[in-house]
């Protein structure tokens, strides 16, 4: 017998997927219906993935949004709509097209060194988002009466066992059903209490350009790449040409990935609307000022973010939010360092399975384990603010996203890899459009903090 | 040792020490066992210079720069053909099945060598240290390795042992190479297949014939097989379900969607149909969704001679040979003789007073567990699947049966040895 090679990724996720299907078939699902779940199969990682975005950083980003400025920002989901269902949809065909994940094309279209780049990019990023996931967990279940230190380490533990025994297929539903729990703030938007409808008509398709007085420049800046950050994240970009390249989809299927990554993205932003909406019926005032930094959230707390669900379950607000945010949050937290660890070791070929021990993958598990710990060390900081860090790390998604796009519009463009599936002008038109818009953002944010009086702000 | 990002912007002059450019590109054209460095593509400084030049043109290298043996005007233009292969643009960075180490890489460095005057791709650095070459810090990584005491290794496989991934229209020339890739054992194409991506897998299965594709297949998992599927055009898929073993084509056909499903089946050959169809009947989770339809059985009234006989006519596959079952004219269960019982046994012998009668069956609803269990206790290669009558419909294998019943982990784990 010749020596066991070292277990390989597909091994891992071969196995996972294979006790899955048993326990599915033991459920005694005739052979008949299988046929549903395949064709449900292809449609869903678009789905999957816009509402990832509605994790911590997200609920909380949103409610900050509606908190701080009420309707005034609305206007802001229209071209947020349009650049996400744009960049998700190069995404999605890079994925179909090519069979290949995010990483592995750059590796293969930049060489060594811009991989090195994208790479520390998306640590950085997904590391930041991993912190917002970890905030997510501590504010749900601070909600619950659980203490910070116990929520944060027992999830972390929790999260290496599910790592180690989970399978992704089941993960991703749990995720799709627990995303779902924030369309409870659709519900709660109908039931809450003077409700302006014609303002709020107003808000979304009048853009207001400038900010309030009772916010600064920086912070309003701060905020508003958060809300583009947040909505489109780099780590969603990433999921989801891993889905589809997962999932095998082809080439001929475009149609039907077109569709689910545009019915996701609009579902996905009309959940994030209607968090504004509630929010700033129940939490904006305009008479309250805003200073600069963390302090100076429009949520302070999860308790105040839950607060904009009481018009719908009155007291048990609290434990409805912290339901929705503790699931999203932790299965966030668990696919985020995973997939990170994933896609950078892919990219430079090195070992990656958690079924390998360390010495034979030792980039694999230091790049999980590190960004499981710093993720979860950061909230162990006595005294850091739950809903600033959630905000923050968004903020910091929203800065990096131009480079990830820059990337995505690329190789979108690349004839040698896609062919007659190339992007057509208009995509390059909003794509460039966007990542211009937050370099623009980005850079007036590091000149006013630099300069604090220049903007007058 | 020479590397190919030695080469690659490194700067080119000619005979008379002008800067002709820098090096984009290596071209190379294949060869067995290597292939042959044959030009250069050249990053020039002016439009009127050729931007392919003939490797007869170049020198020799020396540190960061590459002379001509002649001048820049006397440059002529390597014509581009189908046959190149740019090393930068094709090979490097891309993944690569390593046929002996049964896995996918990266290609991070290319080594070349001389030999004879020919500058021929000998091997491919996989390593750490081919990546910090790359970023043009090697030498620190060196030091690093040096100051804990260790050196620091390079990790080349030769290019032998390589099967380069193309999914381009150029692949179908390399079909050669991948000669290498058939002649694994199908197990280990499976897991290499699981690892790439959608066109590289095609690539791969457009050059594997029936026989071995459908094995391939067979040893992936579900997800995958779907996958692979969704790729083929339906003829070949048909063809690839027909030599598969009828359990597992009706196992894979009974996860597509009803449309595609019919397509295949009607694309098949009516006989393979026939027995997918049946075998799609029944339940998954069920001995009858987990038998297989190819099992020998013969008349009562045979003698051991003409059992063997019928054997050599039929020539079942491996998985059903070892027991010969004896049915009625009802197609009853009667009895069994092992492959062992029938050797052994005088060529003369009636096969009904040698065959043993208490035969372990399983009834057609089974339940897979339980189906194991019985194979496990009485140490059973198979055990035949019988319906409400006790006729004979089929046969649970054990390797079908373990797959139910083992954690999937530990079983791939054990095949990987």
């Amino acid at each position: 017998m010749k020596t066991a090679p070292r277990q390989t990724r597909a091994l891992r996720r071969r196995a996972a997927d294979a006790v899955a299907q048993r326990r599915e078939r033991r459920g005694g699902r005739p052979r008949r219906f299988a046929g549903l779940w395949r064709y449900l199969a292809v449609i869903g990682p678009g789905i999957i993935v816009a509402n990832a975005g509605n994790d911590a950083g997200g609920v909380f980003t949103y409610s900050n949004t509606g908190a701080k400025y009420g309707y005034s920002l609305l206007w802001a989901f229209l071209p947020i709509a349009v650049a996400l269902i744009i960049t998700q949809e190069m995404v999605a065909r890079l994925g179909a097209v090519t069979g290949k994940g995010l990483m592995d094309l750059i590796r293969e279209r930049f060489g060594v060194r811009w991989t090195l780049f994208a790479a520390v990019v998306v640590l950085i990023a997904n590391g930041g988002t991993t912190l917002a996931e970890f905030a997510g967990v501590a504010g749900g279940l601070g909600l619950l009466g659980v203490p910070l230190p116990v929520a944060v380490i027992g999830s972390a533990a929790l999260i290496g066992v599910v790592v180690m025994r989970g399978n992704r297929r089941l993960v991703e539903r749990i995720f799709l059903a627990l995303g779902l729990t924030f369309v409870s703030y659709i519900i709660t938007a109908f039931l809450a209490p003077h409700l302006q409808w014609s303002a709020i008509g107003h808000d979304l398709v009048v853009p207001n350009l400038g900010h309030p007085s009772s916010v600064p420049t920086g912070a309003y800046l701060v905020d508003l790449i958060a809300l583009i950050g947040t909505s489109i994240t780099p780590y969603m970009q990433l999921f989801l040409q891993s889905s589809i390249v997962d999932k095998g989809t082809h080439e001929a299927d475009l149609k039907l990935v077109r569709f689910d990554v545009i019915s996701g993205s609009l579902f996905a932003v009309t959940v994030a609307m209607f968090i504004v909406i509630t929010t700033a019926a129940t939490l904006f005032s305009p008479s309250v000022e805003y200073p600069h930094g963390l302090a100076g959230s429009g949520v302070a707390s999860a308790q105040q973010a839950a607060s904009a669900l009481s018009p719908l379950v009155g007291v048990h607000a609290q434990q409805l939010f912290a339901v929705g945010l503790v699931g999203a949050s932790l299965l966030a937290a668990a696919v985020l360092p995973l997939s990170t660890a994933f896609v950078i070791c892919e990219a430079f070929g090195a070992e990656r399975s958690v079924q390998s021990s360390f010495a034979d993958a030792p980039l694999f598990f230091a790049l999980f384990i590190g960004i499981l710990a710093i993720g979860a060390g950061i909230m162990l900081i006595p005294g850091v603010p739950i809903a600033g860090v959630a905000i923050g790390t968004q903020t910091l998604d929203g800065i990096l996203l131009p480079v990830l796009l820059v990337f995505i519009i690329l190789l979108a463009n690349d004839r040698r890899l896609l062919g007659r599936h190339c992007n057509g002008l208009a995509y390059n038109i909003i794509a460039v459009t966007l990542a211009t818009v937050l370099t623009v953002l980005t850079t007036t944010l590091v000149v006013t903090t630099v300069f604090p009086g220049l903007l007058g702000g | 040792m020479i590397f190919l990002s030695d080469f690659l912007r490194a700067d080119v002059v000619d005979i008379d020490q002008k800067t002709v450019g820098s090096v984009r590109d290596v071209i190379v054209r294949m060869g067995e066992p290597y292939p042959v460095v044959t030009a250069l593509a050249i990053r020039g400084r002016s439009k009127e210079l050729p931007a392919t030049i003939d490797w007869g043109a170049v020198r020799a290298g020396e540190s960061g720069e590459l002379s001509l043996n002649v001048p820049t005007s006397a440059l002529q233009l390597h014509p581009r053909t189908d046959e190149d292969i740019w090393l930068a643009r094709d090979i490097l960075d891309k993944q690569i099945v390593d046929t002996d180490g049964r896995r996918v890489v990266r290609v991070n460095d290319l080594q070349l060598q001389d030999q004879d005057g020919k500058l021929l791709v000998v091997g491919v650095d996989i390593g750490a240290r081919g990546l910090l070459r790359r970023l043009g810090v090697e030498r620190v990584g060196r030091r690093v390795t040096h100051l804990v005491g260790r050196d620091f290794p390079q990790r080349l496989i030769s290019w032998d042992a390589v099967d380069p991934v193309r999914s381009d229209e150029r692949s179908m020339r390399l079909r050669i190479s991948h000669q290498k890739l058939s002649k694994m054992h199908p197990a280990d194409i499976a897991e290499i297949v699981g690892q790439l991506g959608g066109r590289d897998r095609a690539a791969i299965f457009a050059s594997l014939d029936d026989e071995i594709a459908a094995d391939v297949v067979e040893e992936s998992s579900e997800e995958v097989q779907a996958q692979i599927l969704a790729r083929l055009d339906d003829d070949r898929a048909a063809d690839i379900l027909e030599a598969m073993s009828p359990d597992e084509a009706a196992d894979l056909l009974g996860d597509l969607p009803e449309e595609r499903r019919e397509q295949l089946i009607a694309k098949m050959e009516a006989d393979e149909a026939e027995d997918v169809e049946e075998l799609l009947g029944y339940e998954d989770d069920t001995a009858g969704g987990l038998m297989t339809t190819e099992f020998v059985a013969v008349p009562v009234t045979l003698t051991a001679q003409q059992t063997i006989d019928r054997l050599r006519e039929l020539e079942p596959d491996a998985e059903s040979i070892y027991y010969v079952y004896v049915v009625d004219a009802e197609e009853r269960l009667l009895g069994v003789l092992s492959l062992r019982d029938l050797i052994v046994a005088r060529p003369d012998a009636a096969i009904a007073d040698i065959m043993i009668k208490r035969v372990i069956a399983v009834p057609i609803d089974a339940r897979p567990e339980d189906v194991a269990a019985v194979i496990a206790k009485y140490n059973l290669l198979a055990v035949p699947v019988v319906d409400d009558d006790d006729r004979m419909q089929g046969i649970v294998t054990i390797d079908d049966a373990m797959d139910e019943v083992m954690p999937a982990g530990v079983r791939r784990r054990a095949r990987a040895l």
